[in-house]
């Protein structure tokens, strides 16, 4: 398959989880082959040899307390330790999963009461619950091992119980069932499939540990009992020589060392290669302002974009944007998701900027303050004036008083857009407090002055809610209040009622607009719907693929667009009253070029 | 969140009669004669017969359980025949030095590894964050056994700056700067791997806060850096981290086990490694338990300081 | 000789979730989410249902494919209860399909569209192997799509793809009712048109019934022959599309109309 054979590269690509794979793979090797090589008895005792120093001859690695030979009992200790390790391992994976998939799959009862028993399993601390097992079963290595097996299923079932519970609600398992499929059938071939990267991610970074633990026991003297040895009953018995002959502690020490770091860089390079999140690249952090990188030879007005509005800087625009180019950096090069776009926005004013999901409506927003994650995104070229400096090449310091001051934002979905743990009224005054040197309390009275403005019910109290206890309206009106809290003199709305139902969207446009008028605010704002736009707008730029296509008085552009996508999106809306029309319409409107 | 806390503590009581059985059940499934195998070495016949009256071995389990049970929660956890002593006494004794060791321990790990999981994240891809990582790969990957004896080898035996073994403070025998110099050493050992689980954590955490929208909203307000990291980012991850913490708790308590042999520590692993060789079982049974127990509680502590940041958690 | 029954009847249908103890002050108080709703749909009618999050249309949207256990009530389709059609041997997904809002998360992203469209075609209706291959050319030339498509992996789609491949899931097995779900609320706008129109060719081709749920007003004028209001688990106003949007009876459906952003052409 294409897949194991795309892994593997992705797995290699990582030099890290490479060179563990490499050392794992000789470790491995080694231990596979101890019949055949040439080693002494690894049991074999010589008192007379006792504590041999390394490079002794006939013992490499010298001897032990017992004059028996390090490396023969290195190499068949490997063996015997990576055995008993991955057994364990393949063994808590197996019953752990069969656990938790079905506690997942099955829900309700079923799922409760076997949560109830990982759980006390889980009470116990980790290797507590080994030694009370060992305790009973008595020492030995195979006592150990089921111990260890013992311990180490909790966290299998714990996790594949929360990704099949994840997927027992998702919609293609729903389609699944209504296609004719049993339930056994959608565990195997619907759930299983997509939980198979969590066994293998929890498998890759526990195995390591599994290997300690029974090393571990060995150590206590609970595990492998002489004279059979393994790395963890070498370590174990040369403690007491561990002052004159410190080798013959170290020899086996470093060899654990390196299995289980071998086997940790293999297991987050197979984490890595599986997690979706990171197929696209490594996820970097945002940096405070997004990088801005333009090419020297940037003379302004040199390339208008054919068909685009010319940006002409009008003469006392509040914010002037002429051909902004933002890219996001990608693996094969910077790909452009605005491409040389050029508007500008006079003080009171309203623009709409319309366009489709990937039209790069966003982005332009975000640029102006510099808000896009970068990296990947970069300000590759062009210039954005407000009230005549350049934001662009702003310092951070300026800039960061200019965002909540001049220039705020209302983002789309105030619950992600909140911060969660914070009661939103301290989320407000944190605002007015970055940009005003105000006490606490008068900026905690202003708060609750702007929540009346934003017409919040019992302002007071509301201040005291946590996000998540207030409705959608109700949080984007917290998000309005924040945007107004130093009285900016532009406000950038990205989408700002899409998450909202119908009812409450068109309470937030009349507040908004109500707002705008009473304050004289500037103000742009992105939506996909034209119908929001017209409400509230002066005046729109369409937005297709990175360019603004065309740009003009909002009710002028509706009746008669004039550049052919335009005309071919407003052709596709349905409008309430006539929405019918689309059925026909669409039809013609694909026709054109 | 008083209710909360009821209700948390409420759903305890189904975990600690689970764990309860679990212990009770070590003890009934030892294969052969249990009074033999709890008297090992002691079992003369009076032994015999009296353990047997004791803990009712001759009647059904269900019924033994419930005695056991009885007997437990009055607080006799039955006699240890190895030590010759109550195992509850024993108990407190030893459990006492581990808590010494362990909550050093898992105080210097929760420190160390938010620090450095916080630097790293915010100076992700520099050098602070590729040293960061590679102690944190070594710190993981090192068995604490044998960690404990490179560092008795090292600091005690060839430096001769701290001892290796020899604590007694805790009974008297020292004052407390002759305790904190014996504790260093197995403390940071135990402390190592902990420290390193809880430093990648709070990297990934942190990183992926990073990336969430509201830490975009808070940079939109004009907050500083160092607000937006520390009091935005960080409260947030705090959410992801604490729950580690609680597990790693148990980590610590388990790997004492290692450390207490390694560096002679009079704690509850030595004592449980040393029962479990004489086949004293109720030693065992007595020890496991209430280390079990607190461990239930110190995560019932976890859970509730978890609800105080996380508010969103239902009541 | 009557004439022939309802392809979709519902009767005081209700779902209460009940009220959740667990023990220790956990608690949750009963949610209705259907409070007595009845409607019916004739065989080849669009019946819309329009509403706000919360109103209960995605729980009366599920119960009529059997996703939701109703509290009371019943549901016929075809003439018949749900329950029968289930226990029978043409299977309930034989009669109902269902197209879900999220069309990414319909498909399982470690199948290829051929195995996803196979399922119907072998579990509900009972072909084999080379009946299976000339149903699946003829669905995907059903929803406009090359039959390369069939060999893709749902990340290899776009939105609207991804729509067709979730209609042509529901036709698979020859359902004569088809459940829609927001069919067209995740996509753009000229995406949207296209699968509307898409939706009222297969209908009037292959006399489909259609429940067709979305919080969209004018996409629901654009489809549906008859239109239900539903607010608060309740079925407020019913009736033509012309009259529901320009002549609304019902407080409610007044706002719903006067909220609509309206384009001033």
């Amino acid at each position: 398959m294409t897949g194991a054979a795309a892994f593997l590269r992705r797995l290699l690509r990582n030099r890290l989880a490479a060179a563990g794979l490499i050392l794992l793979v000789l470790v491995v090797l080694l231990a596979a082959a101890a019949p055949l090589l040439p080693l002494a008895d690894p049991d074999a005792t010589a008192p007379v040899r006792r504590l041999a120093p390394p490079f002794s001859e006939g013992a490499w690695l010298g001897t032990d307390t017992l004059g028996r030979d390090i490396l023969s009992r290195l190499i068949w200790g490997t063996r015997l330790s990576l055995a008993v390790g991955i057994s364990a391992s393949l063994l808590a994976a197996l019953l752990g999963s069969v656990v938790g998939l079905v506690a997942g799959y099955a829900g309700g009862r079923t799922d409760a009461l076997l949560m109830r028993g990982i759980d006390t399993l889980m009470a116990f601390p980790y290797l507590l619950l080994a030694l009370a097992i060992v305790a009973a079963l008595g020492p030995g290595l195979l006592n150990a091992l089921y111990a260890v097996v013992a311990v180490n299923i909790p966290f299998f079932a714990r996790n594949v119980r929360g990704a099949a519970a994840g997927l027992r609600n998702r919609e293609f398992v729903d389609a699944a069932r209504l296609s004719g499929m049993g339930g056994l059938r959608i565990l195997l071939s619907e759930v299983l499939p997509n939980v198979m990267p969590v066994i293998v991610i929890t498998l890759s970074t526990t195995i390591g540990w599994m290997i300690l633990e029974t090393a571990g026991l060995s150590f206590l003297g609970l595990g492998s009992q002489p004279p059979q040895a393994d790395l963890g009953s070498m370590l174990g018995e040369g403690r007491r020589a561990l002052i004159n002959a410190p080798h013959v502690t170290a020899v086996p020490g470093v060899m654990v060392f390196l299995i289980v770091m071998s086997m940790n860089l293999v297991g987050d390079g197979v984490r890595d290669a599986i997690d979706p999140r990171l197929r696209s690249g490594l996820p970097a952090r945002p940096s405070a302002a997004t990088r801005v990188a333009r090419a020297t030879a940037s003379v302004p007005g040199a390339a208008v974009p054919a068909g685009a509005a010319p940006g002409e800087p009008a003469s006392g625009a509040l914010l002037a944007v002429s051909d902004l180019r933002t890219a996001f950096e990608g693996p094969s090069g910077p790909v452009d998701a605005v491409k040389g776009v050029s508007f500008h926005v006079m003080p009171g004013e309203c623009l709409g900027i319309i366009g489709e999901s990937g039209s790069g409506k966003s982005v332009t927003a975000l640029s102006i303050a510099r808000l896009v994650a970068s990296p990947p995104g970069v300000v590759r070229g062009g210039t954005v004036r407000f009230n005549g400096a350049d934001l662009l090449a702003l310092p951070a310091g300026p800039l960061q008083r200019l965002r909540g001051g001049r220039i705020a934002y209302v983002f789309q979905d105030p619950l992600t857009t909140l911060h969660p743990l914070m009661r939103v009224g301290a989320q407000v005054t944190e605002a007015i407090r970055a940009h005003a040197p105000v006490p606490a309390a008068e900026a905690g009275r202003r708060t609750i002055e702007l929540f009346a403005a934003v017409k919040l019910p019992d302002p007071a109290s509301m201040a005291q809610a946590f996000p998540h206890e207030l409705s959608g309206g109700q949080r984007q009106r917290v998000s309005i209040a924040m945007a107004l809290a130093n009285d900016p003199d532009l406000i950038i709305a990205d989408e700002p009622t899409t998450a909202l139902d119908v009812t409450v969207q068109a309470e937030i446009l009349d507040l908004l607009d109500a707002l705008r008028r009473s304050r004289r605010l500037a103000m742009i704002f992105i939506s996909h719907d034209f119908g929001v736009i017209a409400r509230i707008c002066d005046r729109v730029a369409v937005m297709h693929r990175g360019e603004i296509v065309e740009t003009g008085e909002a009710r002028q552009i509706l009746a008669r667009p004039r550049h052919p996508y335009t005309r071919r999106l407003i052709a596709a809306v349905p409008v309430l009253g006539r929405a019918r029309e689309i059925l026909r319409a669409s039809e013609r409107a694909e026709e054109l070029p | 969140m008083a209710a909360y806390a009821l209700g948390r503590i409420l759903a305890l009581v189904p975990v600690l009669f689970g764990l309860s059985l679990i212990v009770f059940l070590i003890m009934a499934l030892i294969p052969g004669d249990p009074a033999l195998a709890i008297l090992g070495p002691y079992a003369t016949p009076e032994n015999v017969a009296r353990i047997n009256r004791d803990l009712g071995l001759d009647r059904s389990l269900p019924v033994q359980y419930l005695s056991w049970l009885g007997n437990v929660l009055s607080g006799d956890l039955g006699r240890s025949y190895s030590l010759n002593r109550p195992v509850l006494d024993e108990v407190a004794e030893r459990f006492s030095a581990t808590l010494i060791l362990a909550g050093t321990a898992l105080l210097l790990a929760s420190v160390l590894g938010l620090l450095a999981g916080i630097v790293s994240a915010v100076r992700q891809f520099g050098l602070a964050d590729k040293l960061v990582t590679l102690a944190v790969l070594v710190g993981i990957s090192l068995p604490s056994f044998w960690l404990g004896l490179l560092l008795i080898l090292l600091f005690a035996v060839r430096w001769r700056l701290l001892p290796a073994s020899g604590m007694y403070a805790i009974y008297g025998g020292g004052d407390l700067a002759d305790l904190l110099r014996h504790l260093v050493l197995p403390a940071v050992t135990l402390a190592i791997v902990a420290a390193g689980v809880i430093a990648r954590l709070t990297r990934s955490a942190m990183l992926e806060v990073l990336r969430q929208d509201f830490v975009r909203t808070a940079r939109a307000k004009g907050l500083g850096e160092g607000r937006v990291i520390l009091g935005h980012a960080l409260r947030a991850a705090m959410v992801g981290v604490i729950p580690v913490i609680g597990i790693q708790a148990g980590f610590v308590l388990g790997g004492a086990v290692y450390i207490e042999t390694v560096f002679q520590w009079p704690g509850i692993g030595r004592m449980l490694v040393d029962a479990i060789a004489k086949r004293d079982v109720l030693l065992v049974q007595g020890g496991v338990l209430v280390v079990a127990t607190c461990y239930v509680l110190f995560n019932l502590a976890a859970d509730l300081l978890q609800r105080l940041l996380d508010p969103r958690i239902a009541p | 000789m009557t004439s022939p029954p309802p392809a979709v009847e519902v009767r005081g249908l209700v779902k209460t979730y009940p009220a959740r103890f667990s023990l220790f002050g956990r608690s949750r108080a009963a949610v209705q989410a259907l409070k007595g709703v009845s409607l019916h749909a004739k065989r080849g009618e669009t019946l819309g249902i329009v509403g706000e999050s919360g109103s209960g249309k995605t729980t009366l949207a599920r119960s009529l494919v059997g996703l939701v256990r109703p509290s009371a009530g019943t549901i016929l389709l075809d003439g018949r209860p749900v329950g029968e059609h289930a226990a029978g041997p043409g299977s309930l997904g034989a009669v109902v399909q269902y197209v879900f809002q999220d069309p990414m998360s319909s498909l399982n992203p470690r199948k290829s569209v051929r195995q996803t469209l196979s399922a119907p075609l072998r579990f509900l209706a009972g072909l084999d192997a080379r009946a299976q291959a000339s149903r699946l050319a003829e669905l995907m030339a059903a929803v406009d799509l090359d039959a390369t498509f069939l060999d893709r992996y749902p990340h290899e789609l776009s939105g609207g793809q991804a729509q067709r491949i979730g209609i042509a899931r529901a036709l698979a097995a020859g359902a004569g009712i088809i459940v829609l779900d927001e069919p067209v609320s995740a996509l753009d706008v000229s995406v949207q048109a296209q699968v509307l129109r898409l939706l009222a060719e297969l209908k009037a081709r292959r006399g489909l019934t259609y429940i067709f749920i979305s919080h969209d007003l004018a996409v629901v004028e654009a489809i549906a022959d008859r239109v239900a209001v539903m607010s608060a688990g309740e079925i407020v106003e019913e009736g033509p599309p012309a009259s529901i949007f320009t002549a609304p009876t019902h407080p409610y459906t007044r706002r719903l109309v006067a909220s609509v952003p309206a384009l001033p052409i």
